[in-house]
C-alpha cells in the first residue's frame, strides 16, 4: 500500500492506528491524518489512495456519512474503507458492512485484529 | 444494579486501559480508594440513543501523565494540555463504547456523543447515578454514570 487516509478526531486514536498500521508492515505507506470526515474526502480526492481507515463519531461529517459519500463516488469507491470505532455493535456492523464497509473493528484496537481484517488486502 | 453490571463496567475500564497502556485496573471501594494529591481531570459523554444518560471520567493529571508516555512516547511540551484533553476523551469514548456494547442488545444500535474535557470537578445531572472507584498504578480513577437508561428500577447514588 503506497497511501492511506486515517480519520479521527482524536489524536490520540489516530497515533495508535498509524503505530498498528506500521507494527502489521504498512510502515512504509505515506500515512494522511485529518479530524473529521470532510477533511478526509478532500485529502481522497487529491491523489490516489490505497485504504481509508476512519472512526464513526467525529464532528462535521461522521464516518457513517463519510462511508456513503466515497461508496457513491465513480472515483472513490474501489477505496476499501475499515470502521474503527468505539461506538460499533453487530448491528452497526451489519448496517456499515451494507454500505460498503470492508471491516468494522471495536477500539481499542491491537496490530493482530487489524492485521486479521487486512490480511486480504495486503497479499 | 446488579454485580453483572458492575462487572461490565469493570471490565470495560480494564479492557480499555490494559490494551491502549498496559496497565491494571483495581475495583475500590470508598474506604480503600486511594487518594491523590494531584489536581484531576474530568471528561464528559453523552449517550444519546437509544437511552440517555451522562458518563463521567476522572482521574488525576499524573495517571493521564503516565498513560501519554506509554501510548504517545515522548509528548512535546507545547502540545501536552491539548494531548491529555485528547486522551482523556479518546479514554472515555472507548470505555463508553465498550459498555454499551455489552449493554445495549446486538440487534440495537447505539448512538454516543462527542467527549467534553474540563479540568473542573464535574456536576452531575439530575437522576439516578452510581460512581465506581478503582485504582490505576497507586492512583485512583472514578467512572460515573447518571441518567434513568442504565438503572430503570434502581434510584442509586453512590
Amino acid at each position: 500500500m503506497k497511501r492511506i487516509v486515517i480519520a479521527d478526531d482524536s489524536a490520540t486514536a489516530r497515533m495508535v492506528i498509524r503505530r498498528c498500521l506500521e507494527i502489521i508492515g504498512l510502515g512504509d505507506a505515506g500515512m494522511v491524518e485529518v479530524p473529521n470526515g470532510r477533511e478526509a474526502l478532500a485529502r481522497l480526492k487529491e491523489e490516489p489512495t490505497d485504504l481509508l481507515v476512519t472512526d464513526l463519531n467525529m464532528p462535521i461529517m461522521d464516518g457513517e456519512t463519510l462511508l456513503k459519500w466515497v461508496k457513491g463516488s465513480p472515483k472513490l469507491t474501489h477505496v476499501p474503507v475499515v470502521v474503527i470505532t468505539s461506538a460499533g455493535n453487530p448491528a452497526k456492523e451489519a448496517l456499515l458492512t451494507e454500505l460498503g464497509a470492508f471491516a468494522v473493528l471495536d477500539k481499542p484496537i491491537s496490530p493482530a485484529t487489524l492485521l486479521k481484517k487486512l490480511e486480504p488486502l495486503m497479499q | 444494579m446488579s454485580q453483572n453490571f458492575d462487572e461490565m463496567v469493570r471490565n470495560s475500564i480494564a479492557v480499555t486501559l490494559e490494551n491502549m497502556a498496559f496497565m491494571e485496573v483495581l475495583p475500590q471501594s470508598d474506604e480503600t480508594a486511594p487518594e491523590s494529591a494531584h489536581s484531576n481531570m474530568s471528561a464528559r459523554l453523552l449517550v444519546l440513543d437509544p437511552i440517555q444518560a451522562e458518563m463521567i471520567l476522572t482521574l488525576p493529571i499524573k495517571l493521564l501523565r503516565n498513560i501519554i508516555d506509554v501510548v504517545h512516547a515522548f509528548p512535546e511540551e507545547d502540545l501536552a494540555e491539548q494531548i491529555q484533553a485528547d486522551m482523556l476523551g479518546e479514554l472515555l469514548n472507548t470505555v463508553a463504547g465498550r459498555l454499551l456494547n455489552d449493554f445495549i442488545p446486538g440487534d440495537q444500535s447505539y448512538r454516543l456523543g462527542l467527549p467534553e474535557v474540563s479540568q473542573d470537578h464535574p456536576v452531575l445531572c439530575d437522576g439516578p447515578s452510581k460512581t465506581w472507584k478503582y485504582d490505576v498504578e497507586g492512583e485512583p480513577l472514578t467512572f460515573a454514570i447518571v441518567g434513568s437508561g442504565f438503572f430503570p428500577n434502581d434510584s442509586v447514588s453512590v
